[in-house]
């Protein structure tokens, strides 16, 4: 089982544990499978992620990663990492800022 | 609170910069507001006084000479920082979140005095930052002695901010020192941290600073916001950049 994020949550995922809102309130229970229409609630009630069966943070970001031009995500990556040099990138926080950042730079790329 | 509709009513270019933030991507009400005192209803006394005073602040700044700071960038980076210190603490759900917004906003203010006052030494921190690659405010205390975090502190003392802001923009870059409002100085901190990151324009800064964990710690979320939070800066931003910056070039 892992937590991974709400964008790499994806239709007949098995829900490990319960999906709590922001306020408490149980959205849905573990044990589920997870149905497009789920994902569209967990959104609305601002769930950031939650608990699926086989499969972790990293392999979700590794294939989401997959996705994308090698070339491309290399390039993002080493400009980006640059502007790191202080803050450095093993915290958990500055670990998952940059890897969004290089996702958002890409996007903002291809729009 | 018909006190505060009043007042702002009276003046018109600020009623109408409010109504357009409450109707911006900054609520997302499903029907228009017309009117200031409707928007009092709706948001709430405190937080349409805080939004007053987060627009003001920026056109009293407007004719700030330019010649070490670029305004318009300057202040961008500003309202990237208050959006996100907003997110968070709606994420935190978190009283009045537009207290957040101003801390956030206001962060780097000091940088408007420390360098239209200072110019010789400004350049000289400026240029030892871009020269050698130190963040800005380490230059600043080695050239000067303090930095725009303390400077923006005593600025925001003089003018009898509440106290929760003041702390929040002195310690925004060693948020444990806040002994306060160790959450509101966390949230300008990380908030700091991700507009720099996102290069949603830059107060002089092109470098992420250091990371002091303990005010990620002090939030207690998890890194899975991040997603999420960094795509509504993005829109927010997008929505209401022009409207506080209007008339700023």
């Amino acid at each position: 089982m892992g937590v991974i994020n709400l964008e790499d949550l994806k239709p007949d995922m098995l829900l490990d544990d319960d999906v709590l809102a922001r306020n408490g309130r149980v959205l849905l229970r573990g044990g589920n499978w997870l149905t497009e229409k789920h994902l569209g609630i967990f959104k609305a009630w601002g769930v950031t992620e939650a608990s699926v069966h086989r499969i972790t943070r990293d392999e979700a970001a590794a294939s989401a990663a997959e996705e994308i031009d090698p070339t491309i995500l290399k390039a993002t990556e080493e400009r980006m990492r640059s502007r790191f040099i202080h803050s450095g990138t093993e915290h958990p926080l500055l670990a998952e800022l940059l890897r969004v950042c290089i996702f958002r730079n890409i996007q903002k790329l291809e729009s | 609170m018909r006190d505060i509709a009043q007042i702002i009513s009276a003046d018109q270019s600020l009623s109408a910069r409010l109504l357009r933030l409450v109707n911006s991507a900054f609520f997302w009400f499903p029907s228009r507001i017309d009117t200031i005192s409707h928007a009092v209803t709706i948001i709430g006394t405190k937080q349409l006084r805080d939004l007053a005073l987060a627009t003001s602040v920026i056109q009293m700044f407007k004719g700030i000479p330019g010649e070490l700071i670029r305004v318009k960038p300057f202040w961008q980076h500003c309202i990237a920082c208050g959006i996100g210190s907003r997110i968070l603490a709606s994420f935190q759900k978190m009283p009045n979140i537009e207290s957040f917004f101003v801390s956030g906003l206001l962060h780097d203010i000091g940088q408007l005095i420390l360098y239209s006052d200072n110019t010789e030494q400004a350049k000289e921190a400026l240029t030892l930052s871009a020269e050698e690659g130190k963040l800005l405010y380490i230059s600043e205390r080695n050239v000067m002695g303090l930095d725009h975090a303390e400077v923006g502190g005593l600025l925001l003392s003089e003018w009898r901010l509440p106290k929760s802001i003041e702390e929040t923009v002195r310690f925004h870059h060693r948020p444990a020192g806040s002994k306060r409002f160790p959450m509101e100085a966390s949230i300008a901190h990380i908030s700091d941290l991700i507009a720099n990151a996102m290069q949603l324009e830059t107060s002089g800064e092109r470098l992420v600073p250091i990371l002091a964990k303990s005010a990620w710690d002090e939030i207690g979320l998890s890194t899975s916001v991040l997603a999420p939070m960094t795509q509504q800066m993005d829109q927010q931003y997008k929505d209401s950049v022009d409207l506080f910056l209007e008339g700023i070039k």
